[in-house]
């Protein structure tokens, strides 16, 4: 069902953009995220953003959606300039976008979410049934399957993303954003989503989807845009291109594979030399939040001396693994082995003594007290050491002045006044002190989770330096990240996840983005 | 400010007179701070308020409310009359010692209930306190009228205590329990501040899972806390019963003098600083000494100060609430996607 105010779909609507993003720029300090950017989008297609991580992708989204206002450039739509100040605007307007991360309210059911802010109502009380029925039409005529009185909490990860798409069309949105909407998609709910655009596009809509598939922008695609560090180096119809160059757009050199990923790496090393475990996981099967098996008899190890990755689409007991292995969550079954010791029942506090070091993913929550002062987030920890406490129990806060000057000259965090809280640091500074704190402590097993999450590429690149150069003194460094590429270019194994089970360990030289998809996904048994 | 202009307002329409107002705050703060009596009424009055401020502080430092600190002052200043009342014959300061002792212990078992329920069984603080304190308020109330009034004795109350804690000057009723509080909340402010024990409690309250995943024991520091506070809210019913004026008996309603409650509000108006405690009491004993002196002047209901300490409250609590800043998840910061243009191009085929 087309929303009233939707354009016809006619010749002239076909060739002239409803929406156009022209000279746009995006300037964050000192970096040029986006350098004067074009992007047309026409009415009844779909448009395909490709490029590297970093290259500007998501930020141009952000603009096109009011989430970031450009330092230079206008959004025209239907030929007129707008201003978008925020989501609301842009929604207004006739925009919507699906995040990578969903934001859904998991009690209420689906039709409560999707006419959230403008609620079907009925004298004073919410009209529930009004409600579902509406949804429930919109569901039909737009090909997305779903239950409209099912609890979000409950549905899958695949129909929360059609929950989250249906939202959109609920608010008459004439061009729906996607970012990397496949990411957390099993393949056969993947050929559901594209089927699901085809048909949007059909009725006169506009997708654009951000993606790391080339294939998936042959297939689903009728134009295709390709940024590189923030300028765009293509713009055309699919139909005119074809992978290779595709490719070699991306990355900037002619004749390069599809599957070509941005490092700077040291070549890695095969982990063979140092042979001997320093972490080991024997057949842990751990619980989640909600009680369900998170981890299934899951055995891994990681040597000293190698980066282990662990891949896997985004719940796939990837953090309860982890945090079994941190001490914050029980084992059910099975046990946690540091050297030749098991540590299963040991207390947070007592694996981090024996030489266990951790990056959380959430920084903001796990890794940092944020209305700490510095040099009192630099011992966190540690605050019991001799080092920074007294016999009598009191702090020696001129060691901690002391050791957060060191550590933010060594590991250059930048910001670091004297009083000033955790807060006031910028995400990358926030992620260079925890990472000055974690290996103070010299540890046997270093465990990183999305370390780079949010991080932008100088303070990305840091982290990648320091965590090579921890694998690189023998440490043993467990990787987990979303980020697949980030996985490949670290890692001297990658371990893959799936279920709550481990499906496969591949070697640096056999993990490419296609073997360790496949087994992400489970297109391909290990 | 805007609580004592909106008391204003009450009270020129309770005594439907435009210059009530300024008459009742002249005679308020003349009660509060006039001269060296009012200010001995105001201190003796701020005194309780220290004890339970600092109380109600030291758990919201962990990340726990103590609504329950009224109850633990009651069972404390029960059991310091039960100690004082029972070993009359030892040395007056043995006694006396024994009987701030066993306050704190009363009080600190009383708070430690909640907080068990909290850390093992996961029953809210808040709810579980409020309850203990119907407990404590009716236990107490029953003891002093029952089995432990005094033999033949006004009804109402236990005998007198052995020992108490002697006035600082014979001209104004301070004893003291004004150092004993005084003392109590700069060791609770220094503590936390430069303690381990003070880091790790404010690294509980205000960021739990980043002091659990440092190993730190959530549900320890928490069980330290409470009953800290609860052994302080406790010592604060010890110093009211045992001081030379007023009580020197366990009276029936010793619940509901309100000092654990106005201690919480002492607390939430000192916000970020133990210091802060010490002004914080001030005013409360202020209004409350004032208000018995704007009664007997102006007639003014004394409850108008209960509403302005009401409003007074609400006013720091809104701050708190339009001051908290809002946690931003971190993907709405821009730079996800950043690439400076100065970095080399990658290496292609370097994989």
């Amino acid at each position: 069902m087309p929303p009233a105010d939707s354009t016809p779909v006619t010749p002239s609507s076909l060739l002239a953009p409803a929406v156009s993003l022209q000279g746009i720029t995006m300037v964050f300090g000192d970096v040029l995220a986006l350098d004067r950017v074009d992007l047309d989008l026409i009415p009844g297609t779909r448009h395909a953003v490709v490029g590297e991580n970093g290259a500007g992708k998501s930020t141009l989204m952000k603009v096109l959606f009011g989430l970031l206002s450009p330092t230079a450039g206008q959004v025209r739509i239907d030929g007129a300039p707008r201003r978008l100040h925020s989501p609301a605007d842009a929604i207004a307007l006739g925009i919507g976008m699906v995040q990578q991360h969903f934001d859904l309210i998991g009690p209420l059911t689906v039709a409560e979410n999707i006419t959230l802010g403008s609620e079907v109502v009925s004298g004073p009380f919410l009209d529930r049934a009004a409600a579902e029925a509406a949804v429930g039409r919109l569901a039909d005529d737009s090909g997305l399957a779903i239950n409209p009185a099912a609890r979000v909490e409950t549905l899958s990860v695949a129909s929360q993303q059609r929950v989250e798409i249906l939202k959109a069309l609920y608010r008459k949105a004439r061009l729906v954003i996607l970012d990397e909407p496949t990411a957390v998609l099993a393949p056969s709910e993947a050929r559901d989503l594209w089927e699901a655009t085809e048909r949007l596009a059909s009725e006169g809509r506009t997708v654009v989807f951000i993606t790391h598939k080339l294939e998936d922008v042959m297939a689903h695609a009728d134009f295709v845009t390709v940024l590189r560090r923030g300028n765009r180096v293509l713009s055309k119809p699919v139909a005119e291109t074809d992978p290779g160059e595709l490719a070699a757009a991306m990355v900037g050199v002619p004749g390069a594979s599809a599957s070509v990923h941005a490092t700077d790496a040291a070549p890695p090393r095969t982990g063979a030399e140092r042979p001997v475990p320093v972490l080991a996981l024997r057949n842990l099967t751990v619980r989640g939040q909600r009680g369900e098996v998170a981890v299934r008899n899951a055995s891994l190890e990681v040597r000293g001396g190698e980066i282990l990755g662990l891949a896997g689409v985004d719940g796939s007991g990837q953090t309860e693994m982890i945090e079994a292995i941190i001490g914050l969550r029980p084992s059910e079954t099975g046990s946690v082995m540091l050297r030749e010791e098991e540590i299963t029942h040991f207390s947070v506090a007592r694996r981090r003594k024996a030489g266990i070091g951790y990056v959380p993913e959430d920084r903001l929550h796990r890794a940092l007290v944020l209305s700490f002062s510095l040099e009192e987030n630099a011992i966190l920890g540690r605050q019991r050491d001799p080092e920074f406490a007294s016999g009598s129990g009191f702090l020696r806060l001129g060691a901690m002045r002391a050791f957060l000057q060191e550590r933010a000259s060594t590991f250059d965090v930048r910001g670091t006044g004297v009083g000033k809280s955790a807060r006031a640091l910028s995400g990358g500074n926030q992620q260079k002190l925890v990472l000055a704190r974690e290996l103070s402590r010299r540890p046997a097993v270093l465990i990183a989770s999305q370390p780079t999450r949010g991080l932008d590429f100088g303070a990305s690149a840091f982290v990648h330096r320091a965590l090579r150069a921890e694998r690189d003194r023998g440490v043993a460094v467990l990787v987990q990240s979303l980020d697949l590429a980030e996985v490949l270019s670290l890692s001297d194994r990658v371990a893959v996840m799936l279920g709550g089970a481990i499906v496969g360990v591949v070697s640096h030289a056999e993990a490419t983005e296609e073997s360790i998809g496949e087994l992400m996904t489970g297109a391909r048994g290990a | 400010m805007v609580a004592l202009l909106l008391g204003a307002v009450i009270i020129a329409l309770a005594q439907k007179s435009v210059t009530a107002p300024a008459e009742a705050y002249s005679s308020l703060f003349r009660g509060a701070f006039g001269d060296p009596s009012a200010w001995s009424n105001t201190l003796a009055r701020a005194m309780p308020l220290l004890l339970t401020g600092a109380a109600v502080f030291v758990a919201l430092a962990a990340g726990l409310f103590n609504i329950g600190a009224e109850g633990q002052l009651s069972v404390g200043g029960l059991a310091a009359a039960v100690v004082g009342i029972t070993f009359k014959s030892l040395p007056a300061p043995l006694l006396l010692g024994l009987s701030l002792l066993a306050a704190m212990a009363a009080g600190a078992a009383w708070g430690y209930l909640p907080a068990y329920l909290k850390v093992k069984r996961g029953a809210h603080e808040v709810i579980t306190a409020i309850l203990l304190n119907y407990v404590a308020q009716n236990t107490t109330r029953y003891l002093a009228t029952g089995p432990l009034r005094e033999p033949g004795g006004a009804a109402g109350q236990t005998a007198e205590v052995g020992a108490t804690l002697s006035r600082l000057s014979p001209n104004y009723d301070l004893h003291w329990g004004l150092v004993i509080a005084a003392v109590a909340v700069a060791l609770t402010a220094v503590a936390l501040r430069r303690t381990v024990w003070g880091y790790e409690t404010r690294a509980v309250g205000q960021g739990p899972g980043a002091a659990e995943a440092a190993g730190i024991s959530v549900a320890r520091v928490q069980i330290n806390a409470m009953l800290i506070s609860g052994a302080l809210a406790g010592l604060a019913g010890a110093v009211v019963i045992l001081g030379e004026v007023p009580f020197r008996r366990f009276p029936s309603d010793f619940y509901g003098s309100g000092y654990g409650f106005d201690g919480l509000a002492a607390a939430l108006l000192a916000g970020g600083s133990a210091w802060a405690l010490f002004p914080a009491a001030l005013l409360f004993g202020g209004l409350a000494s004032g208000a018995e002196q704007m009664t007997f002047d102006v007639g003014t209901p004394k409850q108008i100060v209960s509403v302005v300490q009401a409003i007074l409250i609400i006013a720091v609590a809104a701050r708190l609430v339009v001051r908290r800043p809002g946690n931003r998840p971190v993907s709405h910061t821009p730079g996800s996607e950043v690439i400076p243009p100065s970095v080399a191009a990658p290496e292609p085929g370097s994989l």
